[in-house]
């Protein structure tokens, strides 16, 4: 191990040599990767000069660092590029009018979700019409930290054979104490972050659209959303342990959002989730964490991957034909989960395979059958994209026009189809959920 | 010698020492298909080529080599009562093509022994102001229709070791010769009479006079040089795409024909194609089908030589027989007519969203309304415009495959370094793109996808786009390339992905998931390959060469070859390939190769990286190059 290690910093060494563009070499802070496995990867720190701890995760996409670290579902992760030059298009502003067509961020939430970015090579200048600030100015903004100068592509190969691994990024001083023991490093799926990143209070987006959808936001990604508003849905953001059902009148579809960690955290989510597809017959769309509940609620476990999938070129076959998918195409899309569905034999009744990969045969989709009467559909990608491909972008169409039928069909009182409030039980008030 | 640095520059004695053997061979005419074939058994198997032979000429070779002297040898075969069965005839090809390539640089057409001399005596560019003089029979022109071959074998001298003593009539398997007969007539660069060799009995040229063969020397093989054939870094990516595609209907146990043109390439050689045909202009094409009863043919693994022959023959195909494999006929003929293909777009532009074309503000306000809010109002335009407008616009290319289920990836992405209109052999490529936010980047993916399914790509397509102005979300798409073009060739070895294998694969119905992953093995080739390292690729100039040549770049392809470096960051990529141009660059570092930098910036010529590193160092700021050339900062 300790021959390893002495390699991998000369290599550092080496590399940050070449760098034109990296930090300047005399105001340099050292910072260095830890990982709970025993090596150690040093470079130069930018962004915030904190040390933090977090689960050491790479994404293979090109393109995408602003949305990609302030996407929810990377909370408590120290995030590697394989990608070496970082931040050359810098960050645009993050703010939108938070308005009834808009959800206020340009980007995927207000600030940055994961814990730190560990990348080849950052650019200290950026050129893009839209960036307003370099991601080393962004990343001290929110008080991340980062690491530039690292061989990302030996970092990577490290943790594609031994999966995600628990690490520290230590920044400064920090950098060159010794690494911690194993038994120090914070293991963040412990933890139920969906509870952190989750909203705390129920809002109403676009109030006068012409469906009703609610929305259990699990850490949803502002381009969710955004696609939904975007196709003139009404859509009310619920807390992720909010019991649906006792509103579910009021509403002409449910969407469960992605979100990051555990999915047995949310098993409160998948219980009640359950009553409402036994009990409620308009159609469920989840992505991501949403996908993994559903899952859960119909009976399949979710069961941790070894590196999971990160980036935007996950291939995925359509097994079933819904809306715009077609069985039998292959979709490129956009991951980023370490948890997916068994793919069990025979699946429970009533469901179908949706979805598969087209790389490591892991279940992508699931999906109610014909004959159930019911329509639910779950993904493990993004449909939404924000980055990534756009696909399968359609499926938000295909989802609210399905809710639009439901609306219909229903004949519910016209009051309730157009009105922009909901009403939210009293009981679940007091519960101090919402 | 003057080639130097040329695909046949090298020469060794084998084949000139082995001519007699040479003549004496037949000509290979399957009647069927035109009499397009030339045997050249003897080129390999030269007899009289001890190491002392080699050793006893090599004095004589070398001496010319110096006067810039090349020799060309032609062959002429009259015609053959005998048919040659058709197993011959591939043994034939397969030695044709493990020549080496060096020797052999072209075959040439079909036609009489008078239109051959006459061409040889001043109708051609080939043979204009040589002189000729004949050293073989006088007085006779070689009558009648015959096969015609050009081979042209550039040894420097013929004639060194004379000829040996001729086989008696009986003879049935002649020691030093591949025939008891001579079936050939000869032009040669230059010959001598003086000959020296143990075995020998007459000169060459007394020998050829005996056998009543008409014999030319003074041809100067150079200017052959781009007469025909593989022109200097023009072909070698459809050579690329030919040999990938071969390799791929060979892994799926398909019986190939190779039809090219250019002998010196790889998608000629030996171990590839089951048989290889060196006629591809389309009279011969017909030829070529109904002698080999193909089941299907490809037309977009080359450039647009050959999309016209499809074009061409689109109705023919179907009556001979033939499927196109791969794209459809139709989607050729729709990109190629920009007219046509800007309709197309224009349709899939209102499936995909309904959509006004407004040219002002008012009929803007009045189409949002007919559309209904909410309306995205954005500037794009199709093959329109003139270029002006587009000044200091980024130009991306993206790489798009489609197979026959409508699946669609793109494979690469390419950004120039330079700024629009630089033609796409000439610009120096960064893959995949540095400066695109991922909604840029994913809205041209989209329209990049959308374009090739609405056309109905099958195989592999390239996208360029002058995409975004610089300060907004606009695009305009220029041109699509329906066929393996320079770039894909690119992106092939950028991603390590063989565009045009499985462009071949996707022709005979294989769907895009069942094609492995040719990089990792395990997982599908269906996927878009993230590379973590930084593609350069720059364009090598040679036109300190040509004195007469503007150097100025522009939208005409100057370039003579390119230098493609991978490496971790833009500089280190970016540095090797300066380097690996041409071997007086010492990178992009101090240099005095400009005199006028200002002019130079503005105006893009092949000098402008090395003018940009010269103003660095005068302490140019980094914006105001920006604004001289373009160029985005990180770009």
């Amino acid at each position: 191990m300790f021959r390893y290690q002495t390699i991998r910093a000369v290599r550092c060494a080496r590399f940050s040599r070449g760098l034109a563009t990296a930090v300047n070499k005399g105001g340099a802070i050292p910072a260095a990767l830890h990982l709970k496995t025993g090596q150690t990867f040093r470079g130069t720190s930018f962004g915030a000069p904190t040390s933090v701890f977090g689960e050491t995760v790479f994404s293979t996409s090109i393109t995408s660092y602003t949305e990609s670290m302030t996407d929810p579902s990377y909370r408590g992760q120290i995030l590697v590029f394989t990608t070496p030059m970082i931040g050359n298009y810098g960050v645009p502003v993050n703010q939108a009018p938070f308005d009834s067509q808009d959800v206020g961020v340009t980007l995927e939430s207000k600030g940055i979700q994961c814990a730190a970015v560990v990348v080849g090579d950052v650019a200290e200048k950026f050129s893009h019409y839209a960036a307003v600030e370099s991601i080393a100015s962004w990343c001290k903004r929110h008080n991340i930290p980062g690491i530039t100068g690292v061989d990302t592509r030996a970092v990577t190969t490290l943790l594609r054979d031994q999966g995600t691994t628990l690490g520290r990024l230590a920044v400064g001083a920090d950098a060159s104490l010794p690494a911690p023991e194993s038994h120090e490093y914070w293991d963040p799926s412990l933890e139920n972050l969906v509870d952190q990143v989750s909203t705390k209070e129920i809002y109403t987006l676009n109030p006068n659209g012409s469906v009703k959808i609610a929305l259990l936001d699990f850490g949803a990604k502002a381009n969710i959303t955004r696609s939904l508003v975007r196709r003139n849905a009404a859509v009310t953001v619920l807390p992720w342990n909010f019991d649906f059902n006792t509103i579910r009148d009021q509403f002409d579809g449910l969407f469960l959002s992605n979100g990051p960690g555990d999915p047995q955290h949310c098993m409160e989510a998948a219980l009640n989730l359950r009553r409402t597809i036994n009990e409620w017959n308009k159609p469920i769309f989840g992505i991501c964490m949403g996908h993994q509940i559903i899952g859960m609620a119909a009976g399949l476990d979710a069961y941790r991957m070894t590196f999971g999938n990160r980036g935007h070129n996950q291939p995925v076959l359509a097994l079933a034909s819904s809306g715009s998918i077609k069985a039998g195409r292959v979709y490129v899309t956009s991951q980023n989960h370490q948890y997916a569905l068994e793919l069990q034999d025979p699946f429970p009744q009533g469901w179908e395979p949706f979805f598969i990969n087209c790389n490591d045969s892991s279940v992508e989709g699931i999906k109610s059958t014909e004959d159930s009467g019911k329509r639910v559909w779950g993904v493990q990608f993004h449909p939404e994209s924000a980055g990534g491909p756009l696909d399968t972008i359609e499926m938000f169409s295909d989802f609210v026009t399905e809710c639009k039928s439901t609306a219909t069909i229903s004949h519910q009182p016209a009051g309730v189809i157009g009105s922009s409030k909901v009403e939210i039980p009293l009981a679940q008030k007091a519960a101090g959920i919402a | 010698m003057t080639l130097k640095g040329g695909p046949w520059s090298e020469s060794k004695g084998t084949t000139s020492s082995g001519y007699q053997s040479l003549y004496t061979r037949r000509c290979v005419a399957p009647t069927s298909i035109g009499k397009t074939f030339v045997s050249l058994y003897a080129m390999e198997q030269a007899p009289l080529a001890s190491d002392d032979d080699t050793l006893a000429y090599a004095a004589p070779t070398k001496a010319l080599k110096t006067e810039g002297k090349v020799l060309a040898i032609i062959l002429l075969s009259p015609p053959l009562a005998s048919v040659w069965t058709r197993k011959s005839n591939e043994s034939f090809l397969t030695r044709l093509t493990s020549l080496d390539n060096q020797r052999v640089a072209r075959l040439d057409h079909i036609c009489t022994a008078d239109a051959v001399l006459q061409r040889s005596l001043g109708h051609r560019r080939l043979f204009r102001n040589l002189r000729l003089a004949s050293f073989g029979v006088e007085g006779k022109s070689v009558a009648g229709e015959c096969v015609f071959q050009t081979v042209l074998i550039l040894q420097p001298l013929l004639g060194n070791h004379g000829v040996p003593a001729w086989p008696a009539p009986w003879d049935a398997l002649p020691e030093h010769f591949g025939h008891n007969r001579i079936h050939i007539a000869v032009l040669v660069g230059n010959y001598t009479e003086d000959y020296r060799h143990f075995l020998a009995e007459s000169s060459l040229g007394a020998w050829l006079k005996e056998n009543g063969v008409l014999a030319l020397y003074g041809v100067d093989a150079r200017l052959t040089k781009d007469s025909r054939g593989l022109s200097i870094g023009q072909a070698g990516e459809f050579d690329y795409s030919g040999s990938q595609a071969v390799k791929a209907l060979k892994g799926e146990g398909i019986y190939t024909i190779m039809v090219n043109l250019n002998i010196p390439t790889i998608a000629t050689s030996k171990s590839l194609a089951d048989k290889v045909n060196f006629s591809p202009s389309p009279k011969y094409v017909r030829k070529i089908i109904k002698y080999e009863q193909p089941d299907g043919i490809y037309v977009t693994f080359s450039g647009q030589t050959v999309l016209n022959v499809g074009i061409k023959f689109k109705d023919e195909f179907a009556e001979l027989g033939v499927k196109v494999f791969g794209m459809p006929i139709e989607t050729i003929i729709t990109t190629e007519d920009r007219q046509l293909f800007a309709d197309a777009v224009t349709e899939i532009w209102e499936k995909f969203a309904e959509s006004r074309t407004v040219t002002n503000v008012d009929e803007a306000i009045t189409a949002a309304k007919t559309i209904g809010y909410l309306v995205i109002v954005r500037a794009a335009y199709v093959l329109g415009a003139c270029e002006e407008e587009y000044e200091g616009w980024k130009e991306i290319e993206y790489e798009v495959v489609r197979d026959c289920r409508d699946n669609c990836i793109t494979v690469c992405n390419m950004e120039n370094f330079n700024p629009l209109g630089i033609y796409t052999g000439d610009p120096i490529v960064v893959a995949p793109s540095q400066t695109l936010s991922d909604a840029n980047y994913n809205m041209l993916r989209t329209t990049a996808v959308n374009v090739i399914s609405h056309s109905g790509v099958v195989g592999e397509c390239n996208i360029q786009y002058y995409a975004l102005g610089p300060t907004s979300q606009e695009y305009c798409m220029i041109e699509v390339n329906v066929r393996l073009s320079r770039s894909s060739a690119l992106a092939s070895k950028a991603t390590g992905r063989s565009l045009a294998f499985i462009a071949a694969k996707f022709g005979l119905g294989i769907p895009l998931k069942e094609i492995k992953n040719s990089v990792t093995k395990v997982t599908s080739a269906c996927f878009e390959p993230p590379p973590d390292y930084v593609v350069v690729k720059i364009p090598r100039w040679d036109l300190k060469k040509s004195n007469w040549v503007n150097r100025l770049l522009s939208s005409s392809m100057k370039s003579v070859g390119e230098a493609m470096a991978i490496g971790r960051t833009f500089e280190e990529s970016f540095q090797k390939a300066v380097r690996s141009i041409d071997d007086s660059f010492s990178g992009f570092v101090e240099n005095d190769y400009v005199e006028d930098i200002d002019e130079e910036l503005a105006n893009p010529t092949d000098r402008r990286v090395f003018a940009i590193n010269t103003v660095f160092r005068r302490e140019y700021s980094v914006d105001k190059i920006r604004q001289m050339t373009n160029i985005d900062k990180r770009g």
